[in-house]
């Protein structure tokens, strides 16, 4: 052997010269580890003395063919990383490089054995590191969600209990009420922000100083608190020693009956520990844990850089912005890790539907942005956004149901909606809460009409004033009862007189007071009044029953029950004069909880009507488990008796219905003769509509239900 | 003798290497050892009509530093897909695997392993989860390298599908 050779044999490296048929020859004696390599593995040289590389290696089969599929230009491509047997117990690691040159083609076989011990214990440990620290979160995140439940559940009823349970926790805990001032918080809070004198603390405005100390990464911080939404990132924060320190902190905004965003409740993890160890290896500051999408601090940078490049190239794009539907509730009925997996599988689906180009972003909880770049109008972005809708409706498996998820999407266009990222975020978030407003899952555009009609976030703030101020009144329609009865029926209706924009209609404002939690107040507020009609209008020996309209947020608050019982005691009202009507859209989450509460209600005597039936999703099956006593049928079906053949089977089916389950049926929206002797002769009881009454204001009441109960 | 190639997708530390392991070679080591790159094994197993050559490709799994070269799946005929159930955050993983692998490889033939079954203390893979990914159509098994539970038979049962898949 010449020294040549020799030196060839020691090389980490062979070379072949691509010939026809795929067959390869090599240009320097192989070196010993190659000659291992086919002596294990029994490959052999053909006569001509060239290797068939690609039969002998399946890898090296797939890396030419992937070359050749892409027609690479470079004159150099290297493969990954693989690994050979070259004896029992012993693998060689190769790259395998693709080379051109002067016409000809080159493979390159690079034995890295030697070098690749060290760069696998890096990533060895860079792994074990990430294992563990996954096993952290994944802790943290279940405990905080958690704690966040039980305290709320708690803190309204039982002050002392939650204080308990603040106590126990591990967690920095501490709660403000609505007024910014602390209420309780716990020693591991003290612990993190390293002061000794407690009242200190409690002078400390904490809650600003997160703002502050959040807000470069997440901007949207504030307005989220302001609109009493959850909030939850990680972030550096400072103790009063002046020392920085990585935290997970999670507010959530509490309602009461009394008042919204009746508190806030921070829950915050020191994880400097993990996020100090997991520099550069599991950058969770750049991607949503769960989804693996890039996260909210993410798409602030990429959405400055997009604004940026399109303002330099004049180029227009749009923002879409999604958010669940329903969210919490599925995590609450399903569990978290249910909840998880509908992030997952709901960030899949919305990536299939946009293009590669195109950045999709998770904000956090169920709160998606896309940057749809190339947009040239409106129109194609309604094309994207029903294209997704679509895809996030599919039926999606959670647990042994299968769900159906919905979304609300509001869009912008830059540069025509605005021209920075604070204004751009918020026009979307405006056209998603709008989208919510009409009713959830649909898309909206951002529209400057949206700042000034009805349905301004501002709006929470007139509706408190409104409450504050007593602008809200109530008119009452009359029930007529087809058959003889001695108790008159009025159903209270809500109106809101503003001091500037005139009367202003409940589906204007319904939807923005069940958002932000001020139908609890609005809603104790008309039961009150009925409740006092009611007793005025017995006084006057009119017996009267009054209806009285409940959204599910009341339905669901955990003081419904005695706010019924204490309004009746407080008017000593009979709870027979009381009846509540229900929507089908309550009983879309949680009906277990809906039919307990229900149940305990009617134990006091109020009987309970189920308004708008036949428009969502009837189910016989809920309407055997709920404790009913009236079906209200929806006014769409009597709009269309006379016309429609379909209304009046449905309208029919539903008297026969309730008659069968012993309930008494009403029929709202009858503004006409035929519709009257429609539901006469099919045997609905009670009937209101336009054909007797319009809704009354209170002073008419009297005097009109006496002449009815004259007639 | 027909070849048919396989390849394992999962995220990393979920046990893909020690199935293969147990599966080829009947061994298990309980050192986590990371995969870099690709290797590629091969078994001859016997089908109810003939007999397959497997080219098991096991792949690195994915974590923040790999993402799923989707070039590797290229002819493969069948995936099995591996999700540690100790770990919730590979379930998540294997949800995004799950649709990279269909747009490749459209409705290829596929089983999940639920791997590490004997580690019951500290199972967090619900029967809730199970039963969705069934309805999926993800054929899951609840696996342990440690102990063989179920390894053979999700190999087989994957050859199988491959098998009936081709015809």
């Amino acid at each position: 052997m010449n020294i040549y050779a020799e030196i060839f044999t020691d090389m980490n490296f062979i070379l072949f010269e691509m010939r026809e048929n795929n067959r390869f020859i090599h240009s320097q004696n192989p070196p010993s580890w190659f000659k291992s390599l086919c002596k294990y593995q029994s490959l052999t040289i053909n006569i001509d003395k060239t290797y068939n590389l690609k039969e002998m290696f399946p890898y090296i089969e797939n890396f030419i063919d992937s070359i050749n599929q892409i027609s690479a230009q470079s004159k150099l491509i290297k493969s990954g990383v693989w690994a050979e047997q070259i004896s029992q117990d012993k693998e060689i690691q190769l790259y395998v490089y693709y080379y051109t040159n002067h016409g000809k083609n080159y493979l390159i076989l690079e034995n890295i054995t030697p070098s690749f011990g060290e760069q696998h214990q890096v990533l060895q440990k860079a792994r074990d590191i990430a294992l563990v620290n996954e096993q952290l979160l994944q802790k943290i995140n279940t405990s905080q969600y958690l704690l966040e439940s039980d305290i709320e559940s708690q803190l309204i009823n039982s002050p002392e209990e939650t204080l308990k349970l603040i106590n126990q926790s591990s967690s920095a805990i501490i709660v403000y009420n609505s007024s910014g001032y602390v209420e309780m918080f716990n020693q591991a809070l003290v612990d993190i922000y390293k002061c000794d004198d407690k009242n200190k603390l409690k002078k400390t405005t904490l809650l600003e100083q997160w703002v502050s100390e959040a807000e470069e990464q997440y901007p949207e911080i504030g307005i989220n608190l302001s609109k009493g939404t959850s909030w939850e990132g990680e972030f550096e924060t400072t103790d009063l020693n002046g020392n920085k320190k990585w935290i997970k902190l999670t507010i959530k905004a509490v309602y009461s009956e009394s008042s919204p965003h009746s508190h806030y409740i921070c829950i915050a993890n020191n994880i400097d520990n993990f996020k100090r160890s997991s520099d550069g290896i599991l950058d969770s500051q750049r991607m949503n844990y769960i989804t693996k999408l890039p996260s909210r601090t993410q798409f602030w940078t990429v959405f400055d850089e997009i604004i940026n490049k399109a303002k330099a190239n004049k180029e227009q794009f749009a923002l879409l912005y999604i958010d669940l539907d329903f969210f919490r509730q599925i995590n609450n009925d399903f569990g978290y890790g249910s909840g998880d997996f509908l992030l997952k599988m709901v960030s899949n689906r919305i990536v299939e539907k946009v293009n590669k180009s195109d950045f999709v972003a998770h904000l956090g909880a169920d709160e998606f942005a896309i940057i749809l770049k190339d947009i040239k109008s409106s129109d194609e972005i309604e094309i994207i956004a029903e294209r997704l809708k679509e895809n996030i409706n599919a039926l999606l498996p959670i647990g042994r149901k299968n769900i159906r998820i919905t979304c609300s999407m509001g869009s912008v266009l830059f540069p025509e909606h605005g021209e920075g990222k604070k204004e751009l975020m918020k026009h979307a978030d405006l056209a998603m809460y709008y989208a919510k407003e009409l009713g959830r899952n649909q898309h909206q555009f951002y529209d400057k009409q949206l700042e000034t009609v009805t349905f301004k976030i501002e709006r929470d703030k007139e509706l408190r004033e409104a409450i504050e101020t007593q602008q809200f009144f109530l008119e009452y329609q009359p029930q007529i009862s087809l058959q003889p009865s001695e108790i008159s029926r009025l159903e209270a209706l809500i109106r809101w007189q503003h001091p500037e924009l005139g009367r202003i209609a409940p589906d204007d404002f319904i939807g923005t007071a069940e958002r932000s939690g001020l139908i609890v107040p609005i809603g104790n507020w008309v039961l009150d009044q009925a409740c006092a009609k009611a007793k005025d209008l017995l006084n006057k020996n009119i017996p009267t029953i009054i209806a009285v309209n409940v959204s599910s947020k009341q339905l669901k608050h955990s003081g419904f029950y005695n706010v019924i019982k204490n309004t009746l005691d407080t008017h000593n009202l009979s709870a027979k004069y009381l009846e509540i009507e229900i929507t089908e859209s309550c009983l879309l989450e949680g009906i277990e909880q809906i039919i307990s509460i229900l149940s305990k209600i009617r134990e006091l005597g109020v009987s309970i009507s189920l308004d708008d039936f036949g428009s969502g999703f009837s189910s016989f099956n809920y309407l055997k488990q709920l404790p009913l006593d009236m079906l209200k049928i929806d006014r769409t079906f009597i709009m269309e008796l006379e016309s429609s053949e379909e209304s009046r089977v449905i309208t029919t089916m539903i008297i026969n219905l309730a008659k069968a389950l012993n309930l008494k049926v009403i029929a709202e929206g009858v503004e006409t003769k035929q519709q009257l002797d429609f539901l006469t002769k099919h045997g609905c009881d009670i009937v209101q509509g336009f054909y007797y009454y319009k809704p009354l204001l209170e002073v008419d009441i009297t005097s009109t239900l006496l002449k009815l109960n004259t007639n | 003798m027909k070849t048919k190639k396989i390849c394992m997708l999962g995220a990393f530390a979920v046990g893909k290497t020690s199935l293969v392991n147990r599966f080829v070679s009947s061994i298990f080591n309980e050192k986590y050892h990371t995969t870099i790159g690709v290797k590629i094994s091969k078994k001859i197993v016997g089908s109810k009509s003939e007999q397959v050559q497997l080219m098991i490709w096991d792949i690195e799994g994915t974590d923040v530093f790999t993402s799923l070269k989707t070039s590797y799946l290229k002819g493969s005929s069948g995936v099995i897909l591996v999700i540690d159930g100790t770990r919730h955050a590979s379930f998540e993983e294997a949800i995004q695997i799950k649709t990279k692998i269909n747009n490749v490889l459209g409705d290829v033939p596929i089983v999940c392993l639920i791997n590490k079954c004997d580690l019951l203390s500290q199972w967090v893979f619900e029967d809730s989860d199970f039963e969705s990914i069934k309805n999926e159509n993800w054929n899951p098994f609840k696996t342990s390298a440690k102990t063989g539970e179920n390894v053979e038979q999700a190999f087989f049962t994957l050859v199988d599908s491959m098998l009936h898949f081709e015809t």
